[in-house]
Formats: structure tokens, sequence, C-alpha cells
């Protein structure tokens, strides 16, 4: 059976190709960050990092395969040079267990929330819609294990590049009016989530997250329904997503079906065993450290990334170099962003550019000339309104979670 | 072994093969449906087909074991891309399938599936490596 053949969705490489010069993305392959060895594969800068490029996962485009089933799936560097919001169907992909639904009809899904509630609610997309307000925020969601593959010694885990994160316009309705609708109990304390999704066997655990009734009432906690203005790709979670800002996308619950009001801290596998850091600054410990109290992960640190720099590409002595990027400040905004020409001795600002909110991805553009000849090291820091800089080492933990170093690229002037 | 596995991928590509059946159909539905008004553009029904993987584990002594255990909850992507571990990260892992997920796997074959997958798994950073995960 050709399954991939009979997706909608899916574009031969030929028409992938006419389809990407129209929009210009052809043109920006040159701006990757490692070779792409072919159409279809791609090297991660990492032992055995060696990647296929694929394209006939359904509702996306060229996305670089990390596992088949449940699919993990990359985004190429190049897009995140293309504009502030990552598109839909270049958005990464991360699942955990195999059974996914692969159709849903939204007219008979329904939201349950039940547990420590005064009225147990199901409601329908429908009543999503029209009897609750409309919000909408643009903020990051990045798997906390991002980049783990740049780990040393390296760690067990999806071996990501850089690209296990986007940014998008997320609309929904807030998590505290549908949580008002159904009355919390006095005797509530944390708001259990849980998606469509499912194990093979009996015996792996439900795939479930839990907020504490605080955080999931804060007003910004959010049900998603559309993601730039679209619903979102089956892959990210149709129909609906909890949408956590700031916070590590594990809590972000895909295909969300179940909110469960808990009077106990929620003991399941996926809250309390999976997802710890250590409750160290950074999450940084030694590799041989022991005895670490562990917390689950939470908040998200700033980061910045070159987006239109090749590592060890050629550029003329004294030529105007206009050098641009990303950034985000994790929980809260980009205060500002510095560049380095020298390996870190001097550090100049980049201009930012439109502010989406403080959750957003953040451009920044800053003109550089290069007087000497030589190799040349660039170096790009983000600093967030907490006043929390990108540490120049990089952590370390036994998970790969929350890496967060200064990046940098190599230029070689002449 | 393999006869068990066999039964799980089976009874996982009967399931997928009955959702492409009904999702082909509705795909073109929800096609027709993506002029409605904005708001109720969520409301549209979506059917998609996954892809799946037919990558098995390289021969050697254990690949038996790792083909019929190691493939039930995920693709071998998830092993085969993993960095260089040693016998005893590998005997982790192998440990946590089993307890942490319930893979069905009996103690005493733990040692032997970890030395063969510290094995392959160092040996797999070559150009062939390219295949479907
Ligand atoms: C009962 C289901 C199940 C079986 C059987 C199973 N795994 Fe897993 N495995 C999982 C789940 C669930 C994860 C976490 C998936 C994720 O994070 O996407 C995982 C993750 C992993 C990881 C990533 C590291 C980690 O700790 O998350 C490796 C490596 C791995 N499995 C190897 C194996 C090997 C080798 C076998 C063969 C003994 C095996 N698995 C069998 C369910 C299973």
């Amino acid at each position: 059976m050709k399954r991939s053949n009979s997706n909608l969705y899916r574009l031969s490489r030929r028409n992938f190709v006419a389809q990407a010069g129209q929009l210009g993305i052809a043109g920006m392959l040159g701006s990757l960050s490692w070779t792409a060895r072919s159409d279809e594969s791609i090297d991660l800068p990492f032992w055995n990092g060696q990647r296929e490029l694929v394209t006939n996962f359904p509702q996306k485009g060229a996305m670089i395969l990390q596992r088949t089933q449940p699919a993990l799936l990359e985004t190429p560097f190049e897009v995140f040079d293309q504009g502030v919001f990552t598109p839909n169907d270049r958005f990464y992909v991360r699942w955990h267990l195999p059974n996914i639904p692969t159709f849903i009809d939204p007219d008979v899904f329904r939201l349950k929330i039940h547990g420590r509630v005064g009225k147990p609610l199901a409601l329908s997309m429908h009543d999503l819609l029209h009897d609750f307000p409309r919000v909408q925020i643009a903020a990051v969601n990045q798997c906390s294990g991002n980049s783990r593959g740049f780990f040393k010694p390296r760690v067990a885990g999806a071996q990501w590049s850089n690209g296990a994160m986007g940014n998008a316009l997320w609309g929904g309705v807030r998590l505290k009016d549908v949580l008002d609708r159904a009355g919390v109990d006095s005797a509530a304390v944390q708001v259990r989530c849980r998606g469509l999704d499912s194990g093979i066997l009996p015996a792996t655990p439900n795939f479930m997250k839990s907020l504490t009734l605080d955080h999931a009432r804060d007003g910004e906690v959010m049900i998603a329904y559309e993601m730039n203005g679209e619903p979102l790709p089956l892959l990210n979670g149709f129909p609906l997503r909890l949408v956590v800002p700031g916070w590590y996308a594990t809590y972000w619950v895909k295909m969300l079906a179940e909110i469960e009001v808990l009077d106990q801290p929620d003991d399941n596998y996926w809250t309390a065993k999976a997802y710890l850091i250590p409750d160290t600054p950074g999450a940084n410990i030694t590799p041989v450290q022991k005895d670490v109290k562990m917390v689950p992960i939470n908040r998200m640190v700033p980061r910045s990334f070159f987006t239109n720099l090749k590592d060890g590409a050629a550029v003329k002595r004294a030529q105007a170099l206009k050098v641009r990027g990303i950034a985000f400040g994790g929980d809260t905004g980009v205060d500002k962003v510095m560049v380095s020409a020298d390996a870190g001795h001097r550090w100049q600002e980049a201009r930012l550019e439109m502010d989406h909110g403080k959750y957003s991805f953040r451009r920044w553009e800053i003109a550089l000339r290069l007087a000497n000849a030589g190799p040349h090291k660039l170096m790009v820091k983000a600093v967030n309104n907490s006043g929390m800089a990108q540490p120049d080492d990089a952590n370390w933990n036994g998970s790969g979670f929350m890496r967060n170093a200064v990046e940098s690229v190599s230029l070689q002037v002449s | 072994m393999n006869l068990k596995l066999r039964t799980f991928s089976e009874l996982l590509s009967t399931t997928i093969g009955l959702t492409l059946l009904s999702s082909v159909a509705l795909q073109s539905w929800a096609q027709n449906q993506a002029s409605t008004e904005k708001a109720d553009i969520p409301r549209a029904k979506v059917g998609v087909v996954l892809p799946s993987s037919a990558t098995t584990f390289p021969a050697g002594d254990g690949a038996d074991i790792a083909n019929s255990h190691c493939l039930i909850c995920h693709s071998a992507g998830m092993v085969l891309l993993q960095p260089a571990l040693s016998e005893s990260q590998w005997q982790t892992i192998i440990n946590k399938m089993r307890t942490a997920y319930g893979a069905p796997l009996p103690a005493d074959q733990i040692n032997a599936l970890a030395a063969y997958l510290s094995k392959i798994v160092s040996e797999q950073d070559a150009p062939a490596s390219a295949t479907t995960k």
C-alpha cells in the first residue's frame, strides 16, 4: 500500500520545488547553517546527524524527519529567516504516543471539563467559537529538548538541531473562561489536560500534563482553535491545543479533549516523572553530579539565532554585511540582542524589529563591516526583560533540556 | 517473538488502511468546506494519512530481539538516530522502556539487546543510514 500517494497534501518533489520557487524559498537554501547534501537529505551538525528531508506528512511541506512513528518532524532552519511567524506547514511536529487519530469531525468532537467542578461540561466547537470571547496571542512553542543534538556529552532522546521550535499567532479562548463556566471547586489545586493520543500497549501511560490552578487561570493560558489564522494542522493538534505562553511545549497538549480539575497534585507519569530538570540555575549540572533535586520543567529562557549566515561562509573584507536573525525572551520579552564580531570581546546592540508581544519571536538586524582578513567568529546573545542573558557556556543535564547558550557562526574574511 | 510483532504491526496497518479509505473521501470534503466563514473554519472535518516506516534493525546478534520489541511503540529512527551510547546506557534505556512504558521484553534479554544496540548504533554515521526511519 503506497499511503503517501493518496495523501492530497503531498507535493511531488517537482511540484514542491516549483512552489518553493514561487515563494522564494529555493533562493534561501544557501543560508542554511549546515549543508543540504541533496534535495532529500540534510546533515545536522553533530555525529549521526544525517536526516531525510521529507514532504509526505499531511498538511506539511519539506520537514526534517527525526522519527516516522509517532511523528517527530523538525523545521529546516532557513524557514526562520523568512518571517517572524512560522508557517503552519513548516511548523515542527512532536508526538509521544503512536495512536494518533487521523480523522476528526469537529461537529462530533467535545472538550470535556470535569473533576472538582460545580458543573461538568462537554463543549462543542460551536460552543467554543460562539460562547466565549475570542483571544489571540503570538507565542513561541519550543520543545524542551530543542537542540539536544548539541549536548556534550551527548544524551539520549530525539536528536534535534535548533528547529524544534516555532512562533505562531494563536487564536482561541481563555482556559480561565472555560474553567469559570464549569465553576472550579474551592478544593481544587491543579488542572490536568489530556489529548486524544494514546499508546499501543495498555501499560503505556496516557500523555497528560498538569498546571497549577493559578497558572491555568492566569488569563494567558488558552485553548487554541486557530494557528496563524487557520485551523491547526492535525499534526499540530487539530482541533484544539493548549497554549501556555512562555512555557515549554510539553505543556501545550495537542488534540486537547479533556480537562480534569484535581484536588491533589497530579501524580501521572508525564507530569510527575517525565520532563524533570535539575533544580539549579539554567538546569545545569555536570555529568557526574549525583542526588540533584529534580523539578518539573517550566518557563523558557532567552535564545537568539543568526538566520541568514551560513557557518564557514566566505565574505569580503570591509564589505557591508547585513546580519539578521530571531530572538525570544522565554517567559518575557526581548530587552536587547547583542552581536559580537570578535568571538565575544566587544558587543554591539542589534536593531530590534516589530514587537509582536512578549512571548513572540522578535526579528533583529545589524550591519557589520569586518575590517580584517582571516577567520571571524560571530556571536549573538539575547537579554530578556527580566535581565536574564543567554549563558556563554552551554548547560548540561541528562535529558538534554533547556539549551540556550550563545550561538555563533564562523566566517572567513578575505 | 516475530509473531508478536507481526500481530502488532498488522493491527496498526489495518487501522491505517481503514482510515485511508474513509479519509480520501473526507479530504475532498474538507477542501470543499474551505470557503466557509472564517470563524467556522475549525469546524471542517479533517482526515489525513500518516506515513509509516518499514525500517527494521540491521542484521546481527540481537537484531531479532530489537525487531520484535523495539518497533512496537515507535519506528526504528527513535533508536538508530541516537548518539553512540555505551552498553550500560542502553541497559538504562531498555529498562525505562520496560518500567515506564510497559515494553514486554523479558529481563534476560536486556544485556544481549544492549550489546547489540551499542554496536550497531555507533556504526550508524554512514550515508547508508539515510533511509526512512
Ligand atoms: C511500550 C511502548 C514502547 C516500547 C515497546 C519501546 N519503547 Fe522506546 N519509547 C517509548 C516511549 C513512549 C518513548 C518516549 C517517546 C517520545 O518521547 O517521543 C520512548 C523513547 C525511546 C527512546 C528515546 C529516549 C527516551 O528515554 O525517551 C529510545 C532510545 C527508545 N525508546 C528505545 C527503545 C528500545 C531500544 C526499545 C526496545 C526494547 C524500545 N524503545 C521499546 C515507548 C516504547
